[in-house]
């Protein structure tokens, strides 16, 4: 708790000394320091039809970032995720607490050109696209396609060369990584791994987009090597965005003894937001999942709003329906990016 | 009222000029496309003859701000917002904002690889110009 606030106080002093104001959303930026100041802060109420009830504040994270040198940027992202919980079940209401920030992002990169540039230390996996920007304020729900969570790490400590080049009226670009060794700070990583390689090659026009994914990790606690193929499209057609990922994988445990060492995972989602009049926008998606090493396989419906006043603000109301009918829920939800 | 709006609307155009998009005059940057520009005022373009590029916008409440947002990025103010926050998380500043076209034409003369937009009308020897807008 004492390093949110110290972090807060910190925060308003660089307010105090920001030269060119401050716009909600963009970060704080003074002239006195190559960085900017942001962050973001997301709580959410949800119901499901198990007779669970959850309110939380679930993260608070502040970010920095700027070029410190020619060609040279930095962003570090430290955060707090479950920072504060109440589960009412049963009569019974259990309260958790986190205070402690942890980096979820920390890296820097060099840029040579737009075709060539070259990332050192903890960044997101450039697998899929709702990864890449996987806070709630930009996204028209608040929860998450299980591709998003399940099938390869969030994030990866390594190395990574990326860059862009245009055709015409289309971008080509491409993201090659890897990982040797451990997550930089593996507590909000979905899969923690002791290495990875990967990489995607995308094309993005101006009113679509898509690309292709793929990669293999090793996953510490699962003990299994896992390969991952994935697709991505979306296209935007005047109020309407469509959007849509698949991605297949193939884990192969070590289990001595065992003849059937390689279980396999498919998962898809289709979304469309639609904008009903400006700031509302009402939002339909459609996924699947199957999960061969669990047996765990079924559909999930959701259908909800996002209103954002602001285009750094969203309340969300989104009811879930699942296959799994024990797995129904209502979510009511905030995001802020400051 | 139909009549008021009209000349509300056009009075403004008539009074300026064309857009025209300026580098130093020694700067190797050639004429570039309105889909560079595009490109380069967002940030996803940084270099253009082996030159990494500085762009400079002027103020929102300003008439060239306005053509330019219109014509060339063509999104509107929300758009805009969205896509430099989006971009923040991602570690990148939308283009410095100098306020007066005076500004403008004294950073892209004294920086190497800056460029701006000014009104035709205030054009002077020591810029080129890489591209005109209406």
């Amino acid at each position: 708790m004492k390093r949110v606030v110290a972090i807060i106080l910190a925060g308003g002093v660089l307010a105090l000394c920001a030269d060119d104001g401050y716009t909600l959303g963009h970060g704080l930026k003074t002239d006195k320091l190559p960085i900017t100041i942001g962050g973001y802060v997301t709580g959410f109420y949800s119901t499901k039809s198990n007779g669970q009830s959850t309110v939380s504040l679930d993260d608070v994270a502040i970010m920095g970032h700027g070029d410190i040198a020619p060609n040279l940027n930095a962003m570090v992202e430290f955060e707090s995720a479950g920072f504060y919980e109440k589960v009412f079940q049963n009569g019974t209401a259990d309260e958790r607490y986190k205070g402690t920030l942890r980096a979820e992002r920390a890296y820097l990169t060099y840029t040579f050109s737009d075709a060539v540039a070259f990332r050192v230390g903890k960044f997101i996996t450039p697998a899929g696209r709702w990864n890449q920007t996987p806070v709630p304020v930009f996204k028209d729900t608040f929860s998450k396609p299980r591709l998003s969570t399940e099938i390869f790490p969030r994030f990866s400590t390594g190395a990574m060369l990326f860059g862009s080049v245009p055709f015409d009226d289309i971008v080509g670009e491409y993201n090659i990584f890897t990982q040797i060794g451990p997550d930089l700070d593996p507590v909000y990583n979905n899969i923690e791994t002791s290495g990875s390689i990967g990489g995607s090659l995308g094309v993005t026009a101006d009113d679509w987009s898509g690309g292709v994914a793929f990669g293999k990790f090793k996953n510490i606690k699962m003990h299994d090597t896992t390969q991952y193929l994935g697709l991505y499209q979306s296209y935007s057609l005047e109020r309407l965005k469509l959007s849509a990922e698949a991605f297949v994988s193939y884990d192969e445990y070590d289990v001595i003894g065992s003849s059937d060492r390689v279980f396999k995972k498919q998962s898809y989602y289709v979304q469309g937001v639609y904008k009903i009049v400006p700031k509302l926008f009402g939002v339909w998606r459609n996924e699947y999942f199957k999960n061969e090493f669990t047996n765990d396989s079924g559909v999930i419906n959701t259908v909800g709003v996002n209103y954002k006043p602001h285009p750094a603000v969203s309340f969300k109301l989104e009811k879930q329906f699942s296959s799994q009918n024990a797995n129904d829920a209502v979510i009511a939800s905030f995001s802020v990016l400051f | 009222m139909r009549n008021i709006l009209f000349i509300a609307m056009t009075v403004p155009a008539l009074l300026y000029g064309d857009i025209v998009f300026v580098v130093a005059k020694t700067s190797a940057v050639q004429p570039l496309s309105k889909k560079q520009l595009k490109e380069i005022y967002l940030k996803k373009q940084q270099y253009a003859n082996d030159i990494r590029l500085i762009p400079i916008n002027m103020p929102a409440s300003t008439h060239v701000r306005n053509v330019f947002d219109r014509s060339v990025l063509k999104m509107d103010e929300s758009e805009i917002a969205e896509y430099w926050n989006e971009r923040h998380y991602n570690g990148i500043n939308p283009p410095m904002v100098q306020n007066s076209p005076e500004a403008v034409k004294a950073m892209v003369k004294k920086v190497p690889g800056a460029i701006g937009y000014i009104d035709t009308d205030l054009l002077d020897d020591g810029l080129k110009v890489i591209a005109t807008f209406k």
